[in-house]
């Protein structure tokens, strides 16, 4: 930055001021990037922790370098200097016994002699002087310390890499844990999909969806440990599901509760029998007949025999928390008390059950294909709970190696393996609840042999003897001591005192706590 | 003489000729030759503190003699009366014989003054001095007399003997341009005074200046010595830095003073650099030469509280604290 003698001061300062923003952008660079580069690491290692995929991509470093120079760049525009400034640093800086300065101002007001004077003498200063040294353009010392959270994040990746692979080979080993699993849950699925299609029947559907959720749930666990416990349990809900399906009442169950409730009326037996052989036919024809024939018995206790009969049935089933639409109808129906009597009522709902029954096919076909699907189910399912017998591997009969090389035994109790089954006291086998673990204290005479303490000697009553052995007591401190009140405190005392040596002595209390009591209220005596 | 190159190259060649002359005189406190020459150009006056015998009334009578002005000597005591410093009216009698009032100047008509241990003398005729110094004038019997220029007041007190003083009024105080503490010689310039004044032959002090407007018109030239509004800003903020209530005040000045340097402070300040900056070979003040400044230009501006003076805290340490910031 040689000038020329009596050069314009004004360039110097401008060719200062390009120095000094390119230093500080190169400052604000570097804290702007060691900031970002901090932050980047915390969130990279924040990821890592969550054990979630890393954020540092890419497009998502460009667009952190991006940031860092705008920012950068935004904070060397906003401290943008005057020249006044430029000029007061380098005249700081420089030793210039703030030529800089007065030269400046000197360029812009108008001077005196001595002022023309001192102008020209900066200004000689200046031109013989180089500033380049005052404003170092070299990188940003601190700049070396990007070096750390660019290792910090490259070990983070290299962590997740490791993280990752290892993962895949977990996640590998728990769906060929839960592959067999699996794949019969999506054939159970199929079967009851199909069974649906064939039933019409809406629960089927729902158990079909269920299934079929259930194995997505099962494909996506990583953890052999964990897959098999999610085995489990995916299939114990499933069991317990189905269970609650098939406690549920049938069609032909609500259709056998109304005859059973009507059987007081005449000809409604043979509704009944036929109902119960599953002969839809012959209980419509049989229920015509009783509607054709004459109803000399339906008295007024028959009546009332039939509604209280019909309230049972309905409460019954509606205790197995599932009530058809018809049978609704028929209760609101009975308790509106329309213009028929209960048993017409109801002889008029049955014969609208029967006619859907037969419109719909045979009744018995439904119910009983669902219950064959259901019980089928719960056997398949109890079969890949505790394992059919047959071990896919032949060196690991009944048993599933976890990922972790820990030994699964899974023991068949279905009914066909009747040596399966749990037997109380074998603390080797389950108790039997799904998803318990391993019942120790299972027996068959939890108190012992029946007589055994007979054979081994005769009862012996154990008995103490009061005064002998430790007491459990205690020492209250007397409040007497701390009271000022000792007058009204006294009289007070007299009287719970003489109370309690009453109940002590009438009350059932034990001996032990009657001495407790007397040492108490000794404790509590006023002082005299 | 018009070149202003040549105006300074004289102003500092007589500076220096006549510091020279009174180091004949003088052993050692250079810096009490300068800080008195500054001020002497800058048209101020100037507080010695400092133990007697140490060469204070020998500075002024030098300094004098160098210039070619008119020395006079106060030795200020508890019954000094203003009168004898201003003068008074006496009755005389004209050449027909008549009695009239006739004005007898007193030794305030001077160029040169030594006022010596100021502090001795009551308030009252202490500030008998203040229109002197300030004004440039006295007045007696309702008529204004004025004083010669330049006129210069140098005032000693003895910092050690306290009782039976009268310290100073914040108000004369700051109208003294500088204080300067004379402090006592080393080994070196006690061997070499007791060398010049026990010896047979006695140093001469010869002239640097012969009329007093010469003087005059030096001091006219360092008042045009330019000043940057950013250098100037420095005195602004040395000066507010001593006040307590300002932002800019250091963390002494807000604990230990009590009343900050009076805008007569910054005045100084601008015009000690000046003189500072000819003598450094410059045109321009630099912030440096207002540094240079400050503690003479401050120190008996400040006054500090009671728990400053209880902790032995000193307006030289306020000072310094903020030169130290700055």
């Amino acid at each position: 930055m040689k000038t020329n003698p009596g050069a314009d001061v004004f360039a110097i300062l401008r060719s200062l001021r390009r120095r000094l923003i390119v230093r500080e952008f190169l400052d604000a660079l570097a804290a702007c990037a060691l900031i970002s580069g901090a932050s980047l690491v915390a969130v990279e290692a924040v990821m890592r922790f969550l054990r979630m995929p890393p954020l540092i991509t890419v497009e998502v470093f460009a667009a952190a370098v991006a940031c860092v120079v705008l920012v950068a760049a935004v904070i060397v525009l906003a401290r943008r200097r005057s020249l006044e400034c430029v000029a007061a640093f380098a005249d700081r800086r420089g030793g210039t016994k703030d030529r800089l300065i007065t030269a400046l101002a000197l360029s812009r007001a108008p001077a005196g002699e001595v002022a023309a004077l001192a102008r020209a003498e900066c200004e000689t200063f200046l031109a013989r002087a180089d500033f380049r040294p005052l404003i170092p353009l070299h990188p940003p010392r601190v700049g070396v310390w990007l070096v750390v959270p660019l290792v910090a994040i490259a070990l983070l990746r290299l962590d997740f890499a490791v993280h990752r692979a290892a993962a895949r080979t977990t996640a590998g080993q728990a769906q060929a844990a839960v592959a067999d699993t699996v794949a019969q849950i999506e054939q159970l699925a199929r079967k009851v999909q199909q069974a649906h299609e064939r039933t019409k029947d809406e629960e089927l559907k729902k158990l079909a969806d269920q299934l079929q959720r259930s194995a997505e749930r099962l494909r996506a666990e990583a953890k052999p440990g964990d897959a098999q416990k999610s085995a489990l349990r995916e299939l114990s809900a499933l069991e317990e599901m189905m269970r609650d399906i098939q406690r549920q009442p049938s069609p032909a169950d609500e259709m056998k509760e109304l005859a059973k409730a009507l059987a007081p009326m005449p000809g409604m037996k043979d509704v009944l029998k036929a109902l119960n052989e599953n002969n839809l036919a012959e209980a419509q024809r049989a229920l015509e007949r009783a509607k054709q024939s004459p109803q000399p018995g339906a008295d007024q206790a028959t009546e009332e025999q039939v509604e209280k009969a019909l309230s049972e049935a309905v409460q019954n089933l509606a205790d197995r928390r599932r009530l058809s639409q018809a049978l609704q109808n028929l209760a609101e129906q009975m308790q509106q008390r329309g213009g028929q009597s209960p048993s017409q009522q109801a002889m008029q709902q049955l014969a609208q059950m029967l006619q859907q029954a037969q419109r719909g096919g045979q009744p018995g076909d439904s119910s009983s294909q669902r219950q064959m699907t259901m019980q089928e189910l719960i056997s398949a399912l109890e079969n890949m709970k505790f394992g059919d017998g047959e071990s896919q591997n032949p060196q690991n009969p009944g048993g599933q190696k976890t990922g972790d090389g820990q030994q699964l035994t899974i023991q068949n109790f279905s009914a066909g393996n009747p040596n399966a089954q749990p037997q109380p006291g074998d603390a080797q086998s389950p108790g039997g609840k799904p998803g318990s673990d391993r019942d120790l204290g299972t027996s068959v005479t939890p108190f012992g042999e029946k007589g055994s303490a007979q054979d081994k000697g005769g009862e012996l009553a154990l008995k103490g003897q009061l005064g002998q052995g430790e007491t459990l007591s205690m020492m209250l401190p007397g409040a007497a001591d701390q009271s000022r009140a000792a007058r009204r405190y006294k009289d007070l005392y007299d009287a719970a005192a003489a109370a309690a040596q009453d109940s002590v002595q009438q009350e059932n209390i034990p001996l032990g706590s009657r001495f407790l009591i007397k040492r108490y209220f000794e404790s509590i005596r006023p002082q005299e | 003489m018009n070149d202003p190159a040549a105006q300074v190259e004289r102003f500092r060649t007589v500076f220096a000729r006549v510091r020279d002359e009174i180091g004949k005189m003088m052993v050692g406190h250079a810096e009490i030759v300068e800080g008195v020459l500054v001020a002497f150009f800058a048209g101020g006056h100037v507080l010695l503190e400092g133990v007697p015998g140490l060469g204070k009334t020998m500075l002024v009578r030098t300094l004098g003699e160098a210039v070619n002005l008119k020395f006079s000597r106060i030795q200020f005591t508890p019954d000094l009366m203003p009168s004898d410093i201003v003068g008074t009216n006496v009755i005389g009698e004209d050449e027909h014989g008549r009695k009239t009032f006739r004005f007898e100047p007193g030794p305030v008509f001077a160029n040169l003054l030594l006022a010596d241990e100021i502090n001795r003398a009551t308030p009252k005729t202490q500030s008998a001095l203040l229109e002197a110094m300030q004004e440039n004038h006295v007045t007696v019997g309702g008529t204004q007399h004025v004083l010669e220029q330049p006129f210069l007041v140098l005032a000693t007190q003895n910092p050690i003997e306290m009782e039976g003083t009268y310290p100073l009024p914040e108000a004369q105080l700051d109208r003294f341009f500088f204080k300067l503490k004379v402090r006592f010689p080393g080994a070196d310039d006690l061997h070499a005074i007791l060398d010049r004044t026990t010896a047979a032959e006695k140093p001469v002090v010869e002239k640097v200046l012969h009329e007093a407007s010469e003087i005059l018109a030096l001091r006219d030239l360092v008042r045009q010595v330019p000043v940057a509004r950013e250098v100037q800003a420095q005195a602004v903020n040395l000066v507010l830095a001593t006040h307590p209530e300002e932002a800019l005040a250091s963390p002494m000045a807000k604990r230990y003073v009590r009343y900050g340097a009076s805008p007569r402070g910054a005045q100084t300040l601008i015009l000690a650099g000046k003189i500072f900056a000819l003598l450094d070979g410059r045109y321009h003040v630099a912030k440096d030469d207002i540094s240079r400044a400050a503690a003479a230009a401050l120190r008996h501006r400040i006054i500090m509280n009671f728990e400053g003076e209880a902790e032995g805290k000193s307006s030289d340490n306020v000072i310094a604290e903020i030169l130290a910031r700055q």
